[in-house]
């Protein structure tokens, strides 16, 4: 292999998801196999590096002042859902159901990893705050420890309004699966966080207190 | 339960090979390193799939294999025969029961439970606190999936914790993961307590038939903190956060618990004599296995290392006393036991394991 190969070798190999194998069949790709392929990705990454970057507001994907969710009237102004990265938004926007803005952390806390709260996006999520009268807050953060410890950090430390109302999405069974085929944690967790059915449009059902 | 059959394939460096059982007293006789413990650690990753001898999975596969495979036809008690299969790749490991790839450990704790004895268990009474911590982690984690998963979540919230106490977090930041860890920590310690009442009784019980009318040892659950719930975990922290920065760890926590074996209100560590110590750490196993019992309803299958030769008559006696008749039991030593009759003998030599006097 050539010195000018290997260099670029070693830098796809740094990208995440890639090793040693995909890094060099990607290059060998680009370069002999499809060359004319080459053109095209290297404008693209170029375009994209000038015209993408975080929204100021929300820390999602943009190109314009703001990102497209964040400029769009329509969408209710007064909820907020904080997610950990931008393709959490993707993946809620296809879901759809989601009427609301979103605020994209870009992590969770993690001590291993050396992230603390001063490497997360949170500085824009006060300023919001306090600039605009949110009614709800969404945690749509991983249910793992460090996603709930980050939870536990921005109801202790930022999302300290009175008139917030917080909330954290359910976790529990797939839809469309049956009991039977849950694993135990799973069930568990659908349990614990178990909602009222509404016998009655005008008395909303409660739960009952089977469980600790 | 009862193992009827087993087939082993690569795993540590028993022969790749089909045994049947009958009866219910199995012994393997053979010099050291041919793979008696081996075949009997094979057996013990049925609770679990835990190995009773490392914490490591990675170390079961042969040095010349890819992957592992255990084989078991098991005849449950409630049931009835069932196969189960245990592959290990690595440090991977997936099952499969009847047939049926299991999704989650959470589905298989507890179904098939072992207890096995050991020559280290002495260790117990004479070593620190992280051995007895260890003894009463995987007789929990053994029954109880709850237990483990508190466990495991504890142990990465602690891990976490200490790292940001090191690091010189800010109050907040450690707060938050203090909140992740107090319901496990909580958790923890209830069960701790339970499992060490019930454990207490039985143990008695069995350590009667060693000493007959004699001493009463008693086990006690001494936590490092007398605190079952989350908020009380939450004060404990707090309080002790300055201290805690100071050493850059978490100095209070389930992570310190201990429980002491109580002779004539003494420690028995150091008032028991050898024989008394041997006698004690028999009954606790011989009293797990009874616990394991009341719990899961299912008669665990006994393991037992290279221990019955230590025992002196006397206390081999009250071993075979002590022992539930019907519990299946897997013996391992260096020399035929000297009731042969009672058993089901094989040698074991270079991986290979034949039943004494029958064809290979």
């Amino acid at each position: 292999m050539t010195p000018t190969f290997e260099k670029l070798q070693q830098l796809l190999k740094q990208l995440p998801g890639l090793g040693y194998r995909s890094a060099e069949r990607l290059a060998l790709h680009l370069l002999v196999e499809q060359p004319d392929r080459l053109g095209p990705l290297v404008e693209a990454l170029r375009e994209a590096a000038e015209c993408v970057r975080p929204c100021p507001t929300c820390g999602n994907l943009c190109e314009a002042d703001q990102c497209a969710i964040c400029a769009d009237a329509r969408r209710d102004h007064s909820v907020v859902c904080i997610v950990e990265n931008a393709t959490e938004v993707a993946a809620m926007e296809r879901a759809g159901g989601y009427q609301g803005l979103y605020h994209v952390l870009h992590g969770k806390l993690s001590p291993m990893r050396g992230i603390g709260p001063e490497q997360l996006n949170l500085q824009s999520l006060r300023d919001r705050l306090d600039r605009s009268g949110f009614r709800e807050i969404v945690l749509a953060l991983s249910n793992d420890i460090e996603g709930e410890a980050t939870c536990h950090y921005l109801c202790e430390e930022v999302l300290t309004g009175d008139a917030l109302t917080v909330s954290r999405i359910g976790f529990g069974l797939p839809s469309g699966s049956a009991i039977v085929y849950a694993d135990a944690t799973t069930l568990r967790s659908a349990f614990e966080g178990r909602r009222g059915l509404p016998r009655d449009p005008r008395s909303p059902g409660e739960p009952g207190s089977a469980m600790e | 339960m009862r193992i009827i059959a087993l087939n082993v394939h690569g795993f540590r460096n028993l022969q790749d090979q089909r045994l049947e059982f009958s009866g219910s007293t199995h012994f393997m006789v053979g010099a050291n390193g041919q793979g008696k413990t081996n075949l009997l650690e094979a057996i013990g990753l049925l609770s679990a799939l835990r190995s009773f001898r490392v914490a490591e999975r990675k170390t079961l596969v042969n040095w010349n294999a890819a992957a592992a495979a255990v084989h078991y036809r098991v005849d449950h008690d409630k049931q009835g025969v069932s196969t189960v299969e245990i592959a290990l790749r690595g440090a991977r490991a997936s099952v499969s029961l009847d047939g049926e790839r299991l999704r989650s450990l959470g589905d298989f704790v507890g179904l098939f439970p072992t207890v096995a004895l050991s020559s280290h268990d002495i260790e117990m009474l004479r070593s620190g606190p992280s051995v007895r911590r260890r003894f009463i982690d995987i007789c929990l984690s053994g029954v109880d999936f709850g237990y483990l998963a508190a466990l495991r979540g504890y142990h990465r919230g602690l891990v976490a914790r200490n790292r940001l106490l090191k690091g010189g977090a800010g109050a907040a930041e450690v707060a938050a993961f203090s909140r992740e860890m107090a319901p496990s920590a909580a958790l923890l310690v209830r069960k701790r307590r339970a499992c060490l009442e019930t454990l207490d009784a039985c143990f008695r019980e069995k350590y009667q038939r060693f000493a007959p009318g004699g001493e009463h040892p008693v086990l006690v659950y001494s936590p490092d903190v007398e605190a079952e719930t989350e908020e009380e975990w939450l004060r404990v922290w707090r309080d002790s956060l300055e201290r805690d920065r100071r050493w850059g760890a978490t100095l209070k926590g389930p992570h310190r618990d201990d429980f002491q074996f109580r002779l004539f209100d003494r420690a028995a560590r150091t008032f028991a004599s050898e024989g008394q110590q041997r006698g004690i750490v028999t009954a606790l196993r011989l009293g797990q296995a009874q616990w394991v019992r009341e719990v899961t309803g299912e008669r665990p299958v006994v393991l037992a290392d290279d221990v019955l030769v230590e025992l002196d008559p006397a206390r081999r006696r009250a071993f075979w006393a002590a022992l539930d008749p019907e519990v299946q039991i897997f013996a391992s030593g260096t020399e035929t036991p000297r009731n042969p009759e009672k058993w089901e003998i094989f040698s074991v030599a270079q991986g290979l394991i034949c039943r004494e006097g029958s064809p290979a």
